[in-house]
């Protein structure tokens, strides 16, 4: 293109109230840091104030986490984002699960101007952190994936604003995290979050929500329970608050490790658990539920779609490029989804090169993003939940100039929902809490799966690594996970099988003793061999795993010791 | 301890009994929950001037018999960052409809004063750490909230969409 346009995206834009509450939480928090340095407030007491501002005290340095509400970004903010990392970390940010970004070097001093400047540009880091209702998370391909009911991101930014700095619901008992699905295929995780979301029509057609309570992982991994078959769409809000306020009076506080809300459910009982919170719903006044429904129609008006031209979905230079060009026919295979609107492809950038840091991303990466955004998918960026980003809107026939694009920035790797589009925490080389190290393992993992089309021959396979208990990198989910622990000095490595955070959720089975760091990945390889040998046509692993259980992939792996 | 209603500080017109006190002809008392039907029962109901101290683990819901013949509840924060009371409080102003005065005690921070208030508190007992001003500032250091039916003492809230925010298109529904 000749010259380069910055298209406005169809996404939520503040109005001046949403500006003079950001500005004035930015102020308050520049506020507290300063009483923190002064000394009129203790590191105690500063900690969660600090915290609900997503700034965390890591092993090196400070670390600050941005919300990128919902995963939607425009191409303006994800510059911001790029000259962040640039002025103020080491040119890096780091795409989280829950569709944020982290920065890992910050100086405290420095926030509240990184503060100021997101503000510019209608970003915070608002509840990012700390034992709050933190940012929902929804499907990367919302508003465009072929299999959704509908948009819900309208709904994510109506309980954005309704979480936001919520006077009853700041103090919680521990971290409270929603996630939300509009279709049925779910790439949110809703089952393993504290509260899931699924859209549902009934049968006149109307919208409602099946709500689903206790999901989690951590230390006790638990797959969600529904409360509430349909909720219908006006009633989301006081049921979200009698939810809250059920959780937030007896949730337990004893114990930090107990305290989440899959704790309170599992031990009340999810019949006794739904019958409090029905009570709540019923007693409580409802005067805003009107209100509400004006909301989320406002809100929902910034989200229409996009001017979507008329196009056909055959491309046949597209269809001659895939079956000349190998290394764009696994491309699109694996990084580019269906559609809603004929003529156009979901394209994931992939930020899990062979041997690299899953979800790192360089400031020169996300302006390439940023700009390949405004070229061709409406100015609008998505992070996903795997780490990744996404350009939602992309037309059919610029798929090839997309590809070369993001190949000249390394986002080209065709592994998008494959051995190498590893989920890992940052382990013991950044985090304070962790017991091992998970960077240097999803590295080795990625390099011994490097060759590509090895990848394809596997097919669909999450593998996941957290570097302890807290399973941050989500491995009571991954198809394989790892999970690294410390045994009397020395990392060890624990693989758990047959986890899954989509529609049919499942925490995964530890198979038996850890592996040290220098055989894990060996071990991984054996685990992926045993599947490739008693797969049957057209298995993915997962389903292998559940037809055969573990037995073959214990045999594999323990039968000599 | 000092008190404050209205960011002013005012006189504590209200005793706490202990115990083992009698609540035999004493008004401006404050009791313990436990001992709250007890003392209503020998309370003459045209008598006002009764007050419950209530734990921040229990269910307020015990209370709404009790509430039309209290004026003041006192709720705890054994720590600033256990904020249980905030729900209690809600549940009290909000549901309950209480109309009395709902005091904080315990252990919060001025940084909390305006949720605490969003919530229905409208009396606190403080220590002598922070100065007035202090608590004051912090009433509407953010002066805008979302949660329109929280919202106290002249914050702001959105103005209705069709008060001119709201786009033309909408596809959405």
């Amino acid at each position: 293109m000749n010259m380069h346009v910055t298209p406005e995206p169809n996404m939520y834009r503040y109005d001046e109230f949403d500006r003079n509450f950001v500005d004035a939480r930015v102020a308050q928090f520049r506020d507290q840091v300063a009483r923190r340095l002064d000394g009129s407030i203790t590191e105690d007491e500063f900690k969660p104030m600090r915290l609900m501002n997503g700034l965390y005290h890591q092993l090196h340095a400070y670390m600050l986490r941005v919300a990128v509400p919902y995963g939607t970004m425009s191409s303006r903010q994800l510059n911001v984002l790029a000259d962040i990392a640039d002025r103020y970390d080491r040119g890096y940010g780091h795409w989280t699960t829950r569709q944020n970004i982290q920065f890992n070097w910050i100086k405290l001093e420095e926030t509240a101007d990184i503060l100021d400047r997101l503000a510019d540009v209608e970003m915070h880091a608002i509840q990012t952190s700390g034992n709050c209702i933190r940012n929902t998370t929804t499907d990367a391909y919302a508003g465009a994936a072929a299999d959704e009911l509908a948009d819900p991101r309208p709904v994510c930014e109506l309980i954005r604003q309704w979480s936001s700095l919520h006077p009853e619901f700041s103090y919680l008992p521990r971290k409270f995290k929603i996630a939300i699905t509009g279709s049925p295929n779910d790439r949110a995780a809703v089952r393993v979050h504290d509260i899931g979301l699924r859209m549902q029509l009934n049968d006149k057609g109307e919208r409602g929500w099946e709500v689903l309570v206790g999901g989690g992982q951590g230390r006790t991994p638990m797959v969600a329970v529904t409360v509430r078959d349909w909720l219908a769409e006006a009633d989301l809000l006081p049921y979200l608050t009698a939810i809250m306020r059920v959780y937030n009076l007896i949730g337990r506080r004893d114990n930090k490790y107990k305290a989440r809300i899959k704790i309170l459910v599992h031990e009340m009982g999810a019949e006794a658990f739904a019958a409090a919170v029905e009570k709540e719903f019923a007693d409580a006044p409802k005067e805003t539920v009107e209100v509400d429904a004006r909301e989320l129609a406002r809100i929902s008006s910034y989200f229409a779609p996009p001017a979507w031209e008329k196009l056909p979905a055959f491309v046949p230079e597209i269809e001659e490029k895939k079956l000349a060009d190998r290394g764009f026919r696994q491309w699109l295979a694996a990084n580019t989804a269906a559609h809603k609107v004929p003529g156009y492809t979901i394209v994931n950038a992939s930020f899990k090169p062979a041997g690299g840091i899953p979800g790192d991303a360089t400031s020169a990466q996300m302006r390439a993003v940023a700009s390949l955004a405004d070229d061709y998918s409406f100015g609008e960026v998505r992070v996903t939940h795997a780490q990744n980003l996404t350009l939602a809107h992309v037309r059919t026939r610029d798929l090839i100039q997309v590809w070369e694009q993001l190949k000249e920035q390394g986002l080209a790797e065709a592994n998008v929902g494959l051995i190498g589009d590893i989920i890992s925490c940052p382990g013991l080389d950044y985090c304070a809490l962790a017991t091992a190290r998970s960077i240097p393992v999803a590295q080795e993992i990625s390099n011994r799966f490097a060759d590509i089309k090895k990848q394809h021959d596997v097919g669909p396979l999450k593998l996941n690594i957290s570097g302890c208990i807290n399973a941050c990198g989500h491995h009571h989910v991954g198809h394989i996970g790892i999970l690294g622990v410390d045994k009397k000095g020395k990392e060890f490595y624990q693989i758990t099988l047959g986890g899954s955070s989509a529609e049919n959720a499942s925490i995964g089975k530890i198979l038996g003793p850890g592996f040290g760091s220098e055989e894990i990945a060996d071990a991984v390889e054996t685990v992926v061999d045993t599947y490739l040998n008693v797969r049957e046509q057209g298995e993915e692993f997962l389903q292998t795993y559940r037809r055969l259980g573990a037995a073959p992939f214990k045999e594999a792996l323990y039968a000599n010791n | 301890m000092p008190i404050i209603e209205n960011n002013k500080l005012v006189e504590d017109l209200w005793t706490v009994l202990e115990e083992a006190d009698s609540a035999t002809d004493r008004s401006m008392i404050i009791v313990p929950l436990a001992r709250l039907e007890e003392v209503l029962a020998d309370w003459p109901s045209s008598h006002r001037g009764l007050g419950v101290d209530v734990p921040n683990d229990v269910d307020v819901d015990l209370l709404t018999p009790h509430l039309p013949r209290l004026d003041i509840v006192t709720l705890n924060f054994p720590g600033f960052a256990d904020g249980r009371a905030f729900s209690q409080a809600r549940s009290i102003r909000h549901t309950e409809h209480f109309a009395g005065t709902i005091r904080a005690r315990g252990s919060y921070l001025p940084d909390q004063y305006g949720f605490l208030l969003q919530s229905g508190i409208d009396s606190f007992e403080v220590s002598d750490r922070f100065p007035l001003e202090e608590w004051v500032r912090h009433a509407d250091a953010v002066p805008a909230t979302y949660q329109r039916d929280y919202a106290t003492g002249g914050l702001a809230t959105r103005p209705f969409a069709d008060a001119g925010t709201r786009p033309e298109r909408s596809h959405y529904g």
